[in-house]
């Protein structure tokens, strides 16, 4: 018979959003209707009528299915700061536009004050609940119950309006010190057997294990930082850093070139852009280089920055002045600068040393060439300088191998 | 009878949290302890009662934990909060306050009569 129950319940949530709050609602649901369903039973109700019974009581389920729709949506919320945020959802469903804001009027003023002036109010309208017919049986056993949770919240609520440890302690200061003078005596044993003890360790347990999650990954990470491989770690921290920039840059650049040339329609011109976007991605990873140990690689990343930048100053000054046949002499001085740069980079090194001189004398060699021969004219003698030049490497390599 | 029950739809939270006041409990033994001090003259729905629950919990009325029978049962306890102690206490207070307001309005004619 229980299998009935089982399968209205199946057919219940047939509709129900899909997600691990259906679940659980299910599994909830199934249980108390089992219970009822076992209580009619043992009542004497005949299964059918036990079955009805049970499958009459469920009531609307698409209200319940709308609710987990709507709470799925604030849960992460849920227990920082409920009263403000989710007043309004709770008195579209009661349908109480006037009592639910007054309840979190009253809940967000603090503690002590509220609860005193309660009492003088309650007493003013007490003389009225006996005249009320009928439900004066039910008010007088109420009100003891809410004085004394006057009292008790007056007290801890104070420490306690951060919430959460407190909860479950709560219950069970209630029970002790409210419940004995009153005639629900007998159900707190009842309660405070299974769910002090056993379920009183979970809810309390929650709040740790947040605090737990936070401090082992909190903890390592700052171990492993002065730890062994510090330095490795900055360096791929650095590397990393300069493979993001190198990225966004790129895109910036695109972006760039298409917004430019949408706009100037110098199509022509536009593209240098990409060229001194490999001159930053160069110095890019100048800077993202070790000091030490990269010192090669970061003399590269510098001269391939500069070339870069040459190439694009050779375009932009040919397209700015037409002087193609002047320009390209950017180039040679281009040389010759990276000589240099080769030089001051080849700080101990003596055969960079050398091989830095020596490229920087070529090149100076060769721009000089050039000048002479564009100011004078004569290049069917200034080509000469050239043999001069090897003659003078040559008597600089006989004193390179005296020094050594 | 359904003019009461409309007037009592209202009030289904406070009367959740007027019963977690006395302790923990789960969704049946509430509906059961309703029904038994109204002397069965009234009982949640299955589905107002959940959805009640799921309100509370998001308004963080009231907390939640699953229990262990050990009987194979698996039931889900509520536990009052501390600001759902606060609700139930203004709640209650509101419910008087209006209770009063309509006893005024409706005492003059009772008494005409």
């Amino acid at each position: 018979m229980e299998d009935r129950i089982r399968s209205l319940v199946a057919e219940l949530f047939r509709d129900a959003p899909r997600s691990g709050k259906t679940l659980e609602l299910r599994d909830e649901m199934e249980q108390n209707l089992l219970d009822r369903y076992n209580d009619l039973i043992s009542e004497g109700h005949s299964p059918d009528d036990a079955f009805e019974e049970v499958r009459s009581s469920v009531g609307d389920m698409g209200e319940l299915f709308e609710e987990i729709e709507r709470s799925s949506v604030y849960e992460r919320r849920a227990y920082g700061e409920p009263e403000r945020e989710q007043t309004p959802p709770a008195s579209e469903t009661s349908g109480q536009k006037v009592t639910r804001p007054a309840a979190s009027e009253a809940s967000e003023r603090d503690s002590t004050q509220p609860p005193v002036s309660e009492p003088s109010e309650r007493e003013s309208a007490q003389p009225v609940a006996p005249e009320a017919s009928g439900q004066g049986n039910s008010q007088p056993t109420e009100e003891p119950n809410i004085q004394k949770t006057l009292q008790i919240t007056e007290e801890p609520n104070v420490p306690e309006t951060p919430q959460s440890p407190a909860e479950s302690d709560v219950p069970e200061e209630a029970q002790s010190a409210e419940d004995t003078p009153s005639t629900d005596a007998a159900e707190p044993p009842r309660h405070g057997e299974p769910g002090a003890a056993t379920y009183g360790a979970p809810t309390n347990s929650q709040p740790p294990y947040y605090g737990a999650y936070g401090a082992p990954t909190a903890s390592p990470s700052p171990d492993a930082r002065p730890g062994d491989g510090g330095t490795e770690i900055s360096t791929k921290r650095r590397r990393k850093i300069a493979g993001s920039l190198n990225g966004a840059m790129w895109c910036l650049i695109t972006a760039l070139y298409f917004i430019v040339s949408f706009a100037t329609g110098a199509w022509h011109v536009t593209w240098i852009m990409f060229l001194l976007g490999a001159g930053l991605s160069c110095v890019i990873s100048y800077f993202a280089g070790e000091r030490g140990s990269d010192g090669r690689r970061r003399v590269g990343a510098l001269n391939g920055a500069m070339w870069c930048l040459i190439t694009a100053l050779y375009f932009i000054m040919s397209f700015q002045t037409g002087a193609w046949g002047m320009t390209w002499l950017i180039f040679p001085a281009g040389a010759c600068l990276s000589s240099i740069v080769g030089l001051i980079a080849s700080k101990g090194d003596p055969r960079a040393m050398w091989r830095a001189i020596n490229g920087s004398f070529w090149s100076i060699v060769v721009l000089l060439y050039l000048a002479i021969s564009f100011a004078t004219g004569l290049w069917h003698l200034t080509w000469v300088i050239f043999l001069v030049a090897a003659a003078v490497t040559n008597v600089m390599h006989i004193f390179r191998g005296e020094k050594e | 009878m359904s003019i009461a029950s409309d007037l009592i739809r209202g009030t289904t939270d406070m009367m959740i949290l007027a019963h977690l006041l006395e302790g923990d409990s789960y969704g049946y033994d509430i509906n059961k302890s309703i029904r038994m001090r109204t002397g069965d003259r009234f009982e949640l729905k299955e589905a107002t009662l959940y959805t009640a629950f799921r309100r509370l919990e998001q308004q963080g009325y009231i907390s939640s934990y699953w229990g262990d029978e050990g009987s194979g049962a698996r039931r889900r306890y509520y536990t009052i909060t501390a600001p759902g102690r606060k609700a139930y206490i203004a709640s209650v207070r509101e419910w008087e306050n209006a209770k009063a307001l309509i006893d005024s309005i409706i005492q003059p004619k009772s008494k005409d009569e």
